[in-house]
């Protein structure tokens, strides 16, 4: 995703931007092919078709896209969003990531695996899963009215709230995993070496653990926020239509109206709008912490 | 307490800048374990473990691993509770304390720096944690800095320094709050023998300087006995021998302690009658006047230099070997050879100009004092 901007290494070779020898970039070769069929060739058409006219070369896509009207509100709104999700992810996910690096080993893995089972189990099944617990008649509703809380149903379903809740739920795992990963790699003495050394557990945690695992939750904000840019399924179920995504919005282009050109320009819009939030985001986490992210000594 | 500035241009030799220690002493603690008892399940780490550090002292928990010596220091540190005792440092008793408000400075095995801090903010962590202020900060930092010769690396990160540096860098932040007690945990462990050998006299040194009880754990008996002022042996959560180096090596009461500190024949004795002691696999058997009649598994602790190849005053004792191997070291020579009785035995004796060296199969004369014999039980066989 970014260009490893925070990525968790073992800090020795890595960090000091050894290159590889020439002789083993032939592994890359099989990655690159696939990455330049299925991304950069596509992309490219995308792009080429973004600024086609009725007659040669024209802006004319861009100018509906960005000028003010539905579209612009639209990305905005898929934009604030995803950075709310994202943002809620980390909060949520973070005391859930440390919680499970703090077991001893052998305990990680079942608690992973009830992590990560979610992810088995498609979007689309999740989202109606939804539907059945935040409707009219739902779950929640049906006990918020059994324990005489409210009168009647509440709206849930079609709301904003109900979108959140949705996106959050489907990206939670991803977030967890990523944060995970990255706080295995703090070395667990010194936690023990900032108490010796005078810390309380909290000032510990704040001194040592918090800015060692700073870089995993950058990657995994970075991580949902980019997969929540091109949510589809999740807003169109849940939603109401002020919830529309870039996304819906690209899929009626393509598939319904067939306005190719336009769909083709949202389409490079939210790419380099997610590029432009990735790559700033990334650039603040450097000039705050003076280093690029990493994830402790062994 | 309060430092004095340091001449950062005056130039010193070797490693250690002696000017740059602060002429206040901080005056070292004294520690009381009391029958501090710890058990992981089923495994008991340390029985009973009683034993009084006295202030200034450098004292050397040695045992191999699994000994319990890292459980004993972790009790101290706090990192770990006890079972049962009390642990008392200047007579306060500190077992329900958490670490943070012992006062202890502590070097870890993998120094644990901190990999996201200068090691200048390494060193001055405790004084934050401490709230000092700035400046106070600032001069401590930079004095400690001096004392460990690494002014010229106090912006660098841990990531970008040698093993012996960052080793120099745990040392500074242990001691720049000047506590009365500092903790090592196998502190030059990660280091090849030479920089061990050269950070152990500073060690030393900086420790006699700043007058700090230490309390340093090792499994390696050659760092106990040229840093210690005492050593503690332990053995499967046992004490099993306290004293001096010197007491150590010239007096084990153990046949483990004679086994484990420097090297040492131990050879089968028999000690069944009263003033007589004989060791069969030398063929020797002597008058020991103060010796009873004891029981059980008794061994004879010889240490190859006390095996001698010219007569001496009072070497009564008499064995025949036959040289099966001569190792040239230089100043020295080491030998291993068998008895007329089949025992393999190690003996070494200081080069002089005009020896011939023995050759492989050759027979000679070897003597012994008595006194030299140290006796010791097995204590696993004999009890405890």
């Amino acid at each position: 995703m970014s260009d490893g901007v925070a990525m968790p290494h073992d800090g020795k070779g890595a960090a000091r931007g050894r290159r590889a020898p020439l002789s083993s970039l032939w592994l890359l070769a099989p990655a690159a092919v696939l990455f330049l069929f299925v991304f950069i060739l596509p992309v490219g058409e995308v792009a080429l078709w973004s600024v086609q006219g009725e007659a040669g070369l024209s802006a004319e896509n861009y100018e509906a896209a960005l000028g003010a009207g539905p579209y612009r509100t639209i990305l905005f709104g898929t934009l604030q969003l995803s950075f709310g999700v994202a943002c809620a992810c980390i909060l949520v996910g973070y005391p859930a990531a440390y919680f499970l690096a703090s077991r001893p080993p052998r305990n990680r893995t079942l608690l992973l695996l009830l992590i990560l089972t979610p992810l088995w189990v498609s979007v689309l099944v999740r989202t109606f899963g939804w539907i059945v617990v935040l409707g009219r008649e739902g779950l929640v509703n049906s006990m918020l009215i059994g324990i005489g809380a409210v009168d009647g149903p509440l709206q849930m379903l079609y709301t904003r709230g109900a979108v959140y809740i949705a996106m959050v739920q489907v990206l939670l795992p991803v977030a967890i995993l990523v944060m995970f990963s990255t706080m295995t790699t703090i070395n667990r003495s010194l936690l023990m070496a900032s108490r010796i050394l005078g810390a309380s557990p909290w000032r510990g945690f704040v001194h040592i653990f918090l800015p060692l695992s700073a870089g995993g939750a950058v990657n995994a904000w970075m991580l949902t926020f980019v997969l929540a840019l091109g949510f589809f399924i999740t807003p169109a179920l849940v939603g109401g239509p002020k919830e529309t995504m870039i996304a819906n919005l690209i899929a009626t282009q393509i598939t319904l109206t067939l306005d190719w050109g336009l769909g083709s320009a949202l389409g490079v819009v939210l790419l380099i709008a997610g590029f432009a939030v990735v790559g700033a985001i990334a650039l603040l986490f450097r000039r705050v912490t003076g280093l690029s992210g990493h994830g402790g000594s062994r | 307490m309060i430092p004095t500035m340091v001449d950062v241009n005056k130039p010193s030799s070797g490693t250690l800048n002696r000017e740059a220690f602060s002429k206040a002493k901080a005056t070292g603690a004294t520690i009381e374990f009391q029958s501090v008892r710890k058990a992981y399940g089923s495994i008991t780490a340390l029985h009973d473990f009683s034993l009084t550090i006295h202030p200034g002292e450098f004292l050397t928990i040695l045992g191999s691993s699994g000994s319990g010596k890292t459980t004993a220091l972790n009790a101290l540190a706090g990192f770990s509770g006890a079972d049962s005792g009390d642990i008392l440092i200047d007579g306060k008793s500190v077992i329900d304390e958490p670490p943070e408000r012992r006062n202890l400075g502590m070097v870890f095995q993998n120094y644990s720096l901190f990999p996201h801090m200068t090691v200048f903010d390494n060193i001055a962590f405790p004084l934050r944690m401490r709230r000092a202020p700035r400046s106070e900060i600032n001069e401590r930092v930079e004095r400690v800095l001096e004392i460990v010769r690494l002014g010229a690396l106090a912006k660098r990160m841990p990531r970008d320094l040698s093993g012996g540096q960052q080793q120099r860098v745990a040392f500074a932040r242990a001691i720049v709050f000047e506590p009365p007690v500092l903790l090592m945990d196998e502190p030059l462990g990660a280091l090849d023998l030479k920089l061990r050998e050269a950070l152990q006299f500073e060690i030393k040194e900086i420790q006699h300087q700043l007058g700090c009880t230490v309390v340093y754990v090792t499994h390696d008996q050659r760092e106990a006995l040229a840093m210690s002022s005492r050593i503690v042996v332990l053995r499967d959560g046992r004490i099993e021998q306290v004293g001096t180096p010197s007491e150590m090596y010239d007096a084990p009461k153990s046949r483990f302690v004679a086994d484990f500190i420097g090297q040492t024949n131990l050879l089968a004795a028999d000690l069944s009658t009263a003033g007589s002691v004989s060791i069969s696999e030398l063929g020797a058997v002597y008058r020991d006047a103060d010796s009873q009649a004891r029981q059980g598994a008794w061994y004879a602790s010889v240490r190859p230099e006390k095996l001698q190849r010219r007569p001496a005053e009072g070497a009564d004792i008499a064995v025949g070997v036959t040289v099966q191997e001569a190792v040239f070291l230089g100043d020295v020579i080491e030998y291993s050879a068998r008895t007329a009785h089949g025992a393999l035995i190690h003996f070494r004796e200081q080069r002089r100009d005009r020896d011939r060296i023995p050759e492989r199969g050759e027979t000679i004369s070897l003597v012994l004092r008595p006194s030299d014999v140290v006796l010791v039980p097995d204590l696993a066989k004999t009890g405890r």
